[in-house]
């Protein structure tokens, strides 16, 4: 496995002198799922926001498949990292859903059939394929994020990253995104996603990134979440699960479960006794 | 108060002879129509045109009764100026106002002056209404970049479109955020906290629009737009093209005739 993604001691500052971002570095190798985590203001957009060179680095570098992003290839990195921003209100602008999740396909110069293929089971995959010849702004807002996704998934990018994907998805919705999310992991794609749900996080992601006040608390696996330490100074919580279990798996010596399936698993092994 | 979204392509989706019109032939033909019916000088050819622009909004379905509404926003002002242009002209006066040290005529050759340019607006304003209730905004641009108008312009338009609703957007939010805040304006709009109120809300909905703006521009960019206009329906130029917009210019060239007084023979 190859690094597809290497940040390298990168710095950003807002035009109003906020500085968002100071000195992150990190790798995400091929194929991974990560989750980025950390309390608000922490700088999480504006990273995802390098990730296709829509922000350039002021200082330190961003690596996309060993290629450093600059002014001359942001436009392929573009075709191959997929950003589905934090508000859909600030995505989606066509006059009709379908115009709108056609938009990255025509820019791709594709041919007709292959959009209206790619554009068909895209708004099938994330369950808007009813609400095509309507006007975006008139949707509800999770409908509207779930247009956002689907504008980018239409795409295929080999990195998928989304800000905060399931927030306003009802839980169906929830499942129903990870789903896909998974599919598309399995099909060989990375993907990244900025979130607050620790829980879900803990469940799907394969490597855990905390980010605070601008600069990485820790790269690492779901282990992380439950480091008293770590998630204390991330402003994070335990995983519901793993709050359950925390007595218990402590006295009997026993690894803290972190998600739900290893939560079950250990509560079966204790009321069998 | 739950206010209606504007939404120019509302009849860009109906189907009809003239939305399926080539859009570039649609122009083109429908500007020299325009060019000519601002150059009519009689009502006779005027009310000509004026017939045949209402039975092509006919033949394209449009809804009459929606139209007249639009219609109704240029309305005041083209009659303020229409109500002062008969006493502007001399002529024979009809009636005149004494204002004391000065007199204004009504004259007769103002009133005729008057009607030609009601009728020579009503035209102008139908015919655009006609182009672009019947093409969709993206292909109007579209076909303008085709028509060989430079690029500045079509991406001044375009964006002037999109950042038209994220603008009455942003103002909806905040009129709500404000509402739901108890925020009441005082009787007098002049009042030091409304005005301040609204002044600072002015200055923020700048900022925001901007700012969401700028957003909206990555979020394009991040979508692969290289600040082209790409539009999935391949425009081809077919016969029945070409004879629409052939028709259009003749009837716009009969309607210069009817001007000239050319069909004085036809009366009695
Ligand atoms: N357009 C901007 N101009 C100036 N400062 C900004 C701008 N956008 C964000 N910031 C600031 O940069 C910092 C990082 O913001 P960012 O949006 O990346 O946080 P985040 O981790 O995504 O937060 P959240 O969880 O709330 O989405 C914050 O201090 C924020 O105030
Ligand atoms: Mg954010």
């Amino acid at each position: 496995m190859a690094a597809i993604l290497e940040i390298g001691d990168l710095f950003f500052r807002y035009h109003d002198g906020t500085p968002a971002l100071k000195g992150v570095s990190l790798s995400i190798q091929q194929e991974e799922k990560v989750a980025i985590l950390g309390p608000n203001g922490a700088g999480k957009s504006t990273l995802l926001l390098h990730f296709n060179g829509i922000h350039l680095p002021q200082q330190g570098f961003v690596r996309v498949d060993g290629e450093e992003i600059s002014q001359d290839n942001e436009r392929q990195v573009r075709s191959k990292v997929g950003l589905v921003f934090q508000d859909p209100d600030d995505q989606v602008f066509s006059a009709t859903v379908w115009d709108d999740v056609a938009f990255g396909p025509l820019n791709m110069g594709l041919k007709r059939k292959n959009i209206e293929e790619r554009v068909s089971s895209a708004l099938q995959a994330v369950g808007m394929w009813e609400y095509r010849s309507r006007a975006p702004h008139h949707l509800s807002y999770g409908q509207k994020k779930r247009v956002a996704i689907a504008g980018v998934l239409a795409m295929s990018p080999d990195i998928i990253v989304l800000d905060e994907p399931a927030a306003y998805l009802d839980p169906a919705g929830q499942d129903a995104l990870f789903a896909i999310l998974d599919d598309l992991h399995r099909q060989g794609r990375t993907i990244v996603i900025a979130t607050h749900d620790i829980d879900m996080a803990a469940d799907w992601a394969t490597s855990i990134i905390l980010l605070k006040d601008g600069q990485i608390l820790a790269q690492g696996g779901t282990e992380l979440l439950v480091q008293d330490d770590l998630v204390g100074a991330a402003d994070l919580r335990f995983p519901l699960v793993s709050q359950v279990f925390q007595e218990v798996a402590a006295a009997l010596d026993l690894p803290l479960p972190r998600t739900v399936d290893e939560g079950k698993k250990m509560l079966f092994k204790l009321t069998r006794h | 108060m739950p206010q209606e979204h504007i939404h120019l392509d509302e009849f860009a989706h109906l189907k009809s002879a003239f939305h399926r019109f080539d859009p570039r032939v649609k122009l083109v033909s429908c500007l020299v129509f325009l060019v000519i019916v601002v150059s009519l000088k009689s009502t006779e050819g005027l009310i000509f045109a004026l017939s045949v622009i209402c039975l092509f909004i006919l033949g394209a379905h449009l809804p009459a009764v929606r139209i007249l509404k639009r219609l109704g926003l240029i309305i005041p002002v083209v009659f303020a100026i229409g109500i002062f242009l008969p006493f502007m002209q001399p002529g024979i006066p009809l009636f005149s106002i004494n204002l004391g040290f000065f007199t204004l005529h009504f004259t007769d050759q103002g009133v005729q002056v008057s009607i030609l340019f009601f009728l020579r607006v009503f035209c102008a304003a139908l015919l655009i209404i006609l182009v672009t209730y019947t093409t969709p905004f993206h292909i109007l641009l579209r076909s303008l970049s085709d028509l060989k108008i430079p690029k500045i312009f079509t991406h001044l338009l375009q964006f002037a479109f999109r950042y038209f609703f994220v603008l009455s957007d942003e103002a909806q939010r905040m009129q709500r955020a404000r509402r739901s805040r108890n925020f009441k304006p005082a009787k007098n709009f002049w009042s030091r906290q409304t005005l301040s109120t609204f002044g600072g809300l002015l200055g923020i909905l700048f900022i925001r629009s901007y700012e969401r703006g700028e957003r909206v521009y990555f979020a394009m960019m991040s979508r692969g737009f290289k600040g082209e206009i790409r539009v999935l329906d391949d425009l081809h130029i077919q016969g029945k093209d070409i004879a629409l917009g052939t028709a259009i210019v003749l009837l716009g060239i009969v309607s210069l005739v009817f001007d000239q007084g050319g069909f004085g023979w036809l009366q009695f």
